[in-house]
C-alpha cells in the first residue's frame, strides 16, 4: 500500500531519480576513478591511475589514495613493477627549488606570492625513502604531488590498459594493485 | 500538478549534483555554480619576446626559426618543459588542452601552443612534435628545441623562466631536470601578456583566453 504522502507520480519520480542516479554513477567511474580498491590488513589502496603517454614516452607517473584503517602508523617504503614492464619503480615527490615540498596542487599555492612578483621558482622530482600513512589517514598522490615513477617504459602506456604494481609496506606487507591507464 | 514539478525539480538537481561530483577529476574545480575567475597575472613592465626564436620542427623537419609572437589576432601559449617529465608537464598541457576545448572553437582557434623543451639532449624535434599532437590534435603547434644551451638561455631570461639539468656523463639517459612551472602567453605584437603560475586549472585557463581575447584584441 503506498502512504499518503507518496503519490504515483512521485512514486515514480523516486524510482527514475534512483536508476538515473544509479547510472550516472557508474557511467561515472568508468571513466573517472576506477572503483577497485586492495587491501591488506590495515592499507586499504583506491583510485590507482596513471595518464596516457604522450608520444613514445619512457617515463610515467602513477597516481594513488592510501588509507591506513588501523590506530598505528604505516609507511609506504617500495614500489615495484615487473622488468619487462619498466626498468624501475620509484617513490617520487615534488619540490621545490626553494627547498619547500608541495605534496597536492594547494600545497603550491603557497609559493604564489614569489610567482607573482616574477621571479619564478623552480620544481623538480626527488625520490623519497618512504611516505608516511598516519593512523586513521590516508594520504593520496595526485599530480602536482607525489607519485610513483616508473622509468624506461617498455612501450608507452595506453587510454585504458592496466598494469600490476607491488607496494610494500612497513606494517600492512606487500600488496599488489592495479593501475588503469586514462586519457587525461 | 504542482508536486510534480517539484519532484522533476527535486529529480534534475539530484542528478546535477551527482554529475558533478563525477566530473571533478582535475583538481579542484567542482564547486560548481559560481564562476571561474582567470589566474595569473600580466608582466609588468612590458617584456618583448620577438626579439628571440627558436628552431621549430612543427613545420620543417630541420627546423626554422621562430621568433617568439602570434599570428595576427591569434595568442601563443608557451611552455618550457622536457618530455620525460611524466608528472607536471603533462599535468599542464591536459589543463591547457582542456581551457581550449572549454572555450569553443571560436577562441581556441586563434591559440598556438608552443612546447620549448629545456632537455635538448635528450628530446629531439620530431618526438616534440608527437607530444603536442597528442595533447593538441586540431591547434596548431609549434615543436621548439634549441641548438645549444646557450640559444636557449638567451630565450627563456627573456621569459623570466629557469630550468636546470643536473650533471651527467655524456650519453647518460637518467638526470634530473628542474624547470619552472609556469605558462606564458604573447601577443601578435611578440609582448608577455600573461603568466600563468603551475596548478592553473582548464576552467580558469578558459577563463583567462576569454579575458585575453576582449582585453588585447577588443572588438571596436
Ligand atoms: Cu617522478
Amino acid at each position: 500500500m503506498t502512504p499518503r504522502f507518496l503519490s504515483r507520480p512521485m512514486a515514480l519520480a523516486a524510482l527514475v531519480l534512483i536508476v538515473g542516479s544509479a547510472l550516472v554513477a557508474t557511467s561515472c567511474s568508468s571513466s573517472g576513478s576506477s572503483s577497485s580498491t586492495f587491501k591488506s590488513k590495515n592499507i586499504v589502496v583506491s583510485n590507482v591511475w596513471a595518464r596516457e603517454s604522450a608520444g613514445a614516452a619512457d617515463n610515467g607517473a602513477v597516481y594513488l589514495t592510501i588509507e591506513n584503517t588501523s590506530g598505528t602508523v604505516d609507511k609506504l617504503f617500495s614500489a615495484s613493477v615487473p622488468q619487462t614492464f619498466a626498468k624501475s619503480a620509484s617513490i617520487h615527490e615534488m619540490v621545490m627549488a626553494d627547498g619547500t615540498t608541495a605534496t597536492t596542487l594547494a600545497g603550491n599555492s603557497s609559493s604564489s606570492t614569489t610567482m607573482d612578483s616574477g621571479s619564478s621558482s623552480m620544481m623538480s622530482m626527488k625520490e623519497v625513502a618512504s611516505v608516511t600513512i598516519p593512523a586513521n589517514g590516508s594520504v593520496t598522490f595526485e599530480p602536482g604531488g607525489r607519485h610513483i615513477m616508473l622509468t624506461g617504459l617498455a612501450a608507452p602506456l595506453k587510454n585504458g590498459q592496466k598494469f600490476d604494481l607491488n607496494l610494500g609496506f612497513l606494517n600492512g606487507g606487500v600488496i599488489k594493485v592495479t593501475a588503469t591507464v586514462k586519457a587525461s | 500538478m504542482r508536486r510534480q514539478l517539484l519532484v522533476a525539480c527535486v529529480l534534475s538537481v539530484a542528478l546535477v549534483l551527482t554529475m558533478s561530483a563525477c566530473s571533478s577529476g582535475s583538481a579542484s574545480s567542482s564547486t560548481s555554480t559560481e564562476p571561474i575567475a582567470p589566474r595569473g597575472y600580466k608582466p609588468t613592465p612590458v617584456r618583448k619576446t620577438d626579439t628571440v626564436s627558436l628552431p621549430d620542427y612543427a613545420t620543417d623537419p630541420n627546423g626554422v626559426p621562430f621568433p617568439f609572437k602570434a599570428s595576427p589576432g591569434n595568442l601563443l601559449v608557451v611552455y618550457f618543459g622536457y618530455l620525460t617529465c611524466p608528472d607536471i608537464c603533462p599535468l599542464t598541457m591536459a589543463d591547457i588542452a582542456a581551457g581550449l576545448e572549454e572555450v569553443g572553437p571560436a577562441v581556441s582557434d586563434q591559440v598556438e601552443v608552443a612546447f620549448a623543451t629545456v632537455d635538448i639532449e635528450r628530446d629531439t624535434g620530431p618526438r616534440i612534435v608527437d607530444y603536442l599532437t597528442h595533447f593538441f590534435p586540431n591547434a596548431e603547434i609549434r615543436a621548439l628545441r634549441a641548438n645549444d644551451p646557450f640559444q636557449l638561455y638567451g630565450v627563456t631570461s627573456q621569459f623570466g623562466a629557469q630550468w636546470q639539468v643536473d650533471p651527467h656523463e655524456p650519453g647518460a639517459t637518467t638526470y634530473a631536470v628542474a624547470h619552472s612551472g609556469l605558462t606564458f602567453v604573447v601577443d601578435d605584437k611578440g609582448q608577455l601578456v600573461w603568466e600563468w603560475p603551475f596548478g592553473t586549472t582548464g576552467p580558469e585557463v578558459a577563463a583567462t583566453l576569454n579575458q585575453l581575447m576582449d582585453t588585447v584584441y577588443p572588438k571596436s
